[in-house]
């Protein structure tokens, strides 16, 4: 697996996972002589040194590379962003900080850890795993069962479905709003707002579905990514729900050590620390302005809840049980709906302009250019998006051996119907 | 597990052949005609090939009784070449018309239109030299994955939303919007600073050539359709075009051209600056019909 999983990652672009495997060898270093010393100044001296040579390369290669767009020439070698590094530096660090911490003792056998990190079902887009849960599986392999295969297979299926028929489908109809030269109506906007946030949930959560497929059906379990995340009632449970493998290695390994440290310093280190994580999150999704202000939003909104608790809390609380989660929940989508613009838009400027569009223009009824950019694939998206993401995250785990069959038929031939090529996922470019 | 393999295939295929055999049949649908094409269903009729100015331009009603618009959108000489191959299969002694562009370029327009003969020879070939081949695309059953939709509404809209009238191949757009002057001026803004170079691709002029050899007995017609003076107003390129253009018609016999590209015709019968719309499209072709006429190609 070692073998299949090193060609899959050199194939690609040699010299750029070359620049991958030497951060890797570097991070391997590193864990081995956090193993072997026990002096702890020499620990707290290896593991800080490991956290400035991550960083470092993180940030150099990010701007470098990743942000500037181009290669670069080394020697006549042209050079790219790795790929996964984004997601591979969060496990290597996540790697050292587990054995500095002493919350695992990593056996550190060389083939084990490079296949941790180069793992391809999770190399590109995650989910961000840990090397004491994968380390267990991957030192002792074992031959996939039948219901490893069922399980797998059915995940894998789900994804496509996720991908190909939901996300690809509105994925050009967001794109042409968005980028349309001429003043969209706040309805096809609003429309592609609403849209839009299922369809980085689909195209995201998809990947998640068929990478953890893929191990499934190598017989390796790979955490949940996602779970009911729609379903919040604040932004804070959204965090909890989204991503969940990212938003427990940023709560882990940079809130709670920022926190701390913040503590001496302020009586409002938690808020201080939760905006400054969000900071580097969205720095982490990419060095630009949107992706940074994206993560300010984030951290400010949890900061607040955090200080003032849910807000729909205090301001309905006479309101029964129901229409208060439908207030909450409607909370949370409009701050991510308006939020995840600035994901897709190309710059602030037009993120500026679509949310001022929307805020000054009256909603039309049923604005005639809707029908041309989606006629009546709009409710089967939409219906199709709230299905998935409201009832089938874990409705897969409840199938069972016999009705496995028909749901992959089912999947099949709703991707060969319905499916649509597309770009690749969205969070192959982190 | 074989039950459910079983059970898709039997899906895929079943609608496979629904959508072979009937929605995409209909000429409605450039795949459509194109089928059409390819199964000789008019031996006797006279193809108008070319791109968006073939499609705009060429109106059968206007033309006489036998012509059939075979036009495809953004489609290069390559297809008219691949389309005209298809159309020597033919035991047919009738012209062919080839709207010929002022400027070349590589382009197919929508890879689905062909999804109906990707079994046949050629297909595959002009599909890949325009890099949009999908190995699916050979696979009965596999072969209209992601434009299913497509072809449904591409017939709804047809048969349903009545927005267009398609007539011997030539689309009347129903809801066609009314010229005006204002939006044809900013048009022709635009052209102006966006001017034409006048090119010929050299490869796909020697393989309409070798078309022509191999059917010395039908009449090859190119002809250039009208432009908009604002089209040519600071075109480069021209006389190397013409002198490859008169090249071509010495070397086979059986080929003539016939140019329109500077007949004058009045802004409103303009869609934009290199297309006619319906008026003048209909115009263009009584006066293309005159030209053939004087010609005796029909």
């Amino acid at each position: 697996m070692l073998t299949a999983g090193l060609f899959y990652y050199i194939s690609g672009d040699p010299a750029s996972a070359a620049l991958g495997l030497a951060v890797i060898a570097v991070n391997y270093g590193f864990l081995r002589s956090l193993i072997g010393e026990r002096r702890e100044t020499q620990r707290d001296r290896i593991y800080f040194t490991s956290i400035g040579f991550n960083a470092a390369s993180f940030v150099t290669l990010k701007l470098a590379l990743e942000q500037a767009g181009s290669a670069w020439s080394v020697f006549g070698v042209s050079l790219d962003y790795p790929i996964g590094f984004s997601f591979m530096i969060l496990m290597l660090h996540a790697a050292l900080s587990d054995a500095y911490t002493e919350q695992h003792a990593p056996r550190a056998r060389l083939g084990t850890f490079v296949l941790f990190a180069t793992f391809f079902p999770y190399l590109t887009s995650g989910p961000v795993e840990r090397l004491r849960d994968m380390e267990p599986q991957l030192d002792q392999l074992q031959r996939p069962m039948g219901e490893d295969l069922r399980a797998g297979t059915a995940l894998i299926a789900l994804g496509l479905v996720k991908k190909l028929v939901v996300a690809n489908r509105m994925g050009p109809f967001i794109e042409a709003v968005f980028a349309a030269a001429q003043p969209q109506s706040a309805t096809t906007l609003a429309v592609a707002i609403a849209l839009n946030v299922a369809y980085v949930y689909c195209d995201f959560s998809g990947y998640t579905d068929i990478a953890r497929g893929a191990a499934r059906c190598l017989g390796i379990e790979v955490r949940i990514n996602f779970d009911r995340p729609f379903a919040s009632r604040s932004v804070t449970e959204f965090w909890r729900h989204w991503h969940i493998s990212f938003s427990t290695w940023i709560r882990d390994y940079l809130f709670m050590p920022l926190a701390y440290s913040l503590r001496r310093v302020t009586s409002a280190a938690p808020m201080l620390a939760i905006v400054l994580t969000f900071l580097v999150v969205g720095f982490w999704h990419r060095a630009a302005w949107t992706f940074c202000l994206f993560g300010l939003l984030h951290g400010i909104a949890l900061a607040l809840e955090l200080r003032f608790g849910r807000p729909l809390d205090r301001i309905t609380p006479g309101l029964r049980r129901l229409s208060g989660t439908v207030a909450a929940r409607s909370y949370t989508l409009a701050f991510l709906g308006l939020t995840i613009v600035l994901f897709s838009a190309s710059d602030v400027a037009q993120a500026a302009r679509i949310i001022a569009r929307l805020a000054s223009d009256a909603l039309l009824p049923w604005p005639r250019e809707l029908f041309g950019y989606l006629g009546p694939f709009l409710f089967l998206l939409m219906g199709a998006a709230i299905v998935l993401w409201q009832v089938m995250e874990r409705w897969h785990e409840r199938l069972s051996a016999r009705a496995t069959p028909a749901f992959l038929v089912t999947a099949a031939l709703l991707v060969l119907f319905l499916g649509s090529e597309g770009p690749g996922f969205i969070y192959e470019q982190f | 597990m074989l039950a459910a393999v079983l059970a898709f295939g039997g899906a895929a295929l079943g609608a496979d052949y629904l959508l072979a055999r009937g929605i995409a049949h209909s000429e409605a649908l450039e795949a459509g005609r194109l089928a059409r094409l390819a199964e000789g269903r008019d031996p006797e009729e006279i193809p108008i090939f070319g791109a968006s100015k073939a499609e705009a331009n060429y109106m059968p009603e206007a033309l006489g009784p036998r012509f059939y618009n075979y036009g495809l959108a953004s489609a290069s000489q390559d297809v008219a070449n691949y389309l005209i191959a298809l159309e020597l299969q033919k035991p047919s002694r009738q012209p062919i018309i080839i709207d010929l562009s002022q400027g070349a370029f590589e382009n197919v327009g929508d890879p689905r239109n062909y999804l109906l003969l990707a079994g046949r020879p050629g297909t595959r070939k002009l599909l890949e030299r325009a890099g949009v081949w999908r190995w699916y695309y050979a696979v009965p059953g596999l072969r209209f994955y992601g434009s299913w939709d497509w072809y449904v509404k591409g017939l709804l809209t047809d048969r349903i939303a009545l927005t267009k009238r398609v007539v011997r191949g030539y689309v009347h757009h129903l809801d066609e919007a009314p010229w005006r002057a204002d939006q044809f001026a900013s048009d022709v803004e635009k052209r102006l600073q966006n001017p034409l170079h006048w090119s010929i691709d050299l490869r796909q002029a020697k393989d309409l050539i070798g078309l022509a050899h191999r059917a010395p007995e039908r009449q090859f017609v190119i002809v250039l359709s009208p432009l908009h003076r604002s089209f040519l107003a600071h075109a480069t390129g021209e006389a190397e075009f013409r002198r490859q253009l008169t090249a071509m018609a010495k070397a086979v016999p059986n080929l003539r051209t016939i140019d329109m590209t500077r007949v004058e015709y009045p802004d409103p019968y303009f869609l934009n600056t290199g297309h006619l719309n319906q008026t003048g499209a209909r115009a263009f072709s009584v006066d293309l019909r005159r030209e053939l006429l004087r010609l005796e190609v029909i």
